[in-house]
């Protein structure tokens, strides 16, 4: 059973205090969104989860396994900006971290191969990265993710930089992709349309230092549809949300 | 862009040849031999056998030098740029070094080192390699740090940062040090052969004693060919193995 568990985990930059003793659990196949105001921390919890960010104090454990501190094993990550390597081709970025982990060559193309189409860029296996649009760029970046097969999906407001009509297209191509294969999703975010258009569950975060103000379970059912945005429902829960942030962000 | 710019270019050689040509028939050869005269002691050069001998000296003895400040200097360059020790050390001494000319060292080498290859290969060499450095340290320190991390999250292991961010991102800088390294050895290794009076150095010496500045033209002539076509050709190379970056920088 793949599980995140994370626990009392605490960081702070230069003496000011970004988390203070957080922790959270994510269930298998679960999709969790962290929402929050920028520059909250959210992103740098994601970071210690990943691993790139040391954290003070606390423990992440993935199935069970201590990985507090270490990148890699059973994670993939998808970055804001894309950030694709502009001397791979598409189809050689996907591979990438197939690569790291001693894949031969004309396996972990296949499978490059195979996440490239389901990200709906067949035929764009040779274009490089620059060739490309920001949107097509991320689809590469969400591929590359999911090319290691990992079983916990970090998602660092992946869909940010991008323009909204993009970005709905990306939200139902992400959806769909999810769908089809469930993993434990991490996405942080600071639209609240999109986390809950996406997500099982939303944590809300405060300004920071972060903690969580209020954790909420989505209660639309899947597979999601892009009417459900205008449903009664969806615009209640809106707005109880952004009131919830106002009066954090004015407290 | 190429087929516009190329009659402009023409127009241009054509308008300055003839302007050179009316100032030399103005002048007389003895002072500024017309395009015409230096056509002519051009044919009469490449026929000599003394001339191919000449030009096969300068450019093995200078091949030795160049292709030694190359090996050593992309490796200091890429650890100065990447190791911050390395770099207080030897980073002195690049920016005191880098302003040495040839012709200003010459003499000091010439007493330590007599007249043969070694002095010449060694003249190359302090001249080139100062220039590879620190065109290299800068490219080595400009690596983004987020690709970097991109390969971190993905459990990549110093090595393989090394291997797969660091190195595919110096690669299109290298290659272009390598080919302005080339021109700055190639007229070192000129200087070095003029105080010395061999090989083609020896030839430009004794054409500038010459009655007529003809075969002097002439040599220049022969001398910016070499140049030019080296560096076409290294250009060429580089926009083969860094198809990506030659993509990029031709839009």
């Amino acid at each position: 059973m793949a599980h995140l568990s994370v626990k009392n985990v605490s960081k702070a930059f230069g003496g000011a205090p970004v988390l203070v003793d957080q922790s959270l659990e994510v269930e298998e196949g679960e999709f969790v969104a962290l929402l929050g105001p920028s520059g909250c921390g959210k992103s740098t919890l994601l970071q210690i989860i990943n691993g790139l960010v040391p954290a003070d104090s606390g423990t992440i454990l993935l199935d069970g396994k201590d990985i507090t501190g270490k990148t890699g094993t059973g994670r993939g990550m998808v970055f804001q900006g894309a950030d694709l390597f502009p001397w791979r081709t598409a189809l050689e970025n996907v591979a990438f971290g197939l690569e790291v982990m001693g894949v031969g060559k004309a396996e972990r193309l296949e499978q490059a191969r195979h996440y490239l189409h389901l990200v709906g860029l067949g035929g764009f296996e040779h274009a490089w990265p620059h060739q490309l649009s920001g949107g097509m760029q991320q689809r590469v970046g969400i591929a590359r993710a999911f090319c290691i097969r990992p079983s916990l999906l970090l998602m660092d407001e992946p869909f940010g930089a991008l323009d909204v009509q993009t970005r709905d297209i990306l939200q139902d191509e992400l959806v769909r992709i999810w769908e089809a294969e469930r993993k434990m999703v991490l996405f942080v975010t600071h639209g609240i349309e999109e986390a809950l258009y996406l997500a099982d569950r939303i944590l809300v975060f405060s300004k920071r230092p972060a903690h969580v103000l209020r954790e909420i379970v989505v209660p639309f059912a899947r597979p999601r549809q892009e009417s459900m945005k205008l449903d009664p429902a969806f615009l209640d829960l809106r707005r109880e949300i952004s009131d919830l942030l106002r009066h954090d962000i004015h407290a | 862009m190429i087929g516009r710019s190329l009659p402009v270019n023409i127009l241009g050689i054509v308008l300055l040849l003839g302007l050179w040509q009316l100032a030399g028939q103005h002048l007389g050869d003895a002072l500024l031999a017309t395009p015409v005269q230096a056509a002519g002691a051009l044919g009469t050069i490449l026929v000599d056998p003394a001339f191919w001998a000449a030009l096969w000296r300068m450019m093995w003895m200078m091949m030795i030098g160049y292709v030694l400040a190359l090996v050593v200097g992309v490796p200091l360059g890429i650890a100065m740029g990447r190791n911050a020790v390395v770099n207080a050390i030897v980073k002195p001494w690049a920016a005191m070094c880098i302003v040495i000319s040839a012709a200003a060292i010459v003499p000091l080498f010439i007493i330590l080192m007599g007249r043969g290859l070694v002095f010449s290969t060694a003249i190359v060499f302090v001249v080139t390699v100062w220039y590879v450095v620190v065109s290299v340290t800068e490219a080595a320190r400009a690596v983004s740090l987020r690709l970097v991390n991109v390969a971190r999250s993905f459990g990549a292991s110093d090595v393989q940062r090394f291997r797969y961010v660091i190195l595919p991102a110096l690669h299109p800088y290298v290659m272009i040090a390598a080919r302005v390294g080339f021109v700055h050895a190639l007229r070192a290794m000129v200087t070095a052969e003029m105080f010395i009076s061999a090989g083609y150095g020896g030839l430009l010496n004794d054409a500038g004693l010459d009655l007529s500045t003809a075969p002097l033209f002439a040599l220049i002539v022969i001398l910016m060919v070499v140049s030019v076509s080296a560096t076409a050709l290294m250009r060429w190379v580089a926009h083969r193995a860094a198809p990506w970056y030659a993509s990029r920088t031709r839009e």
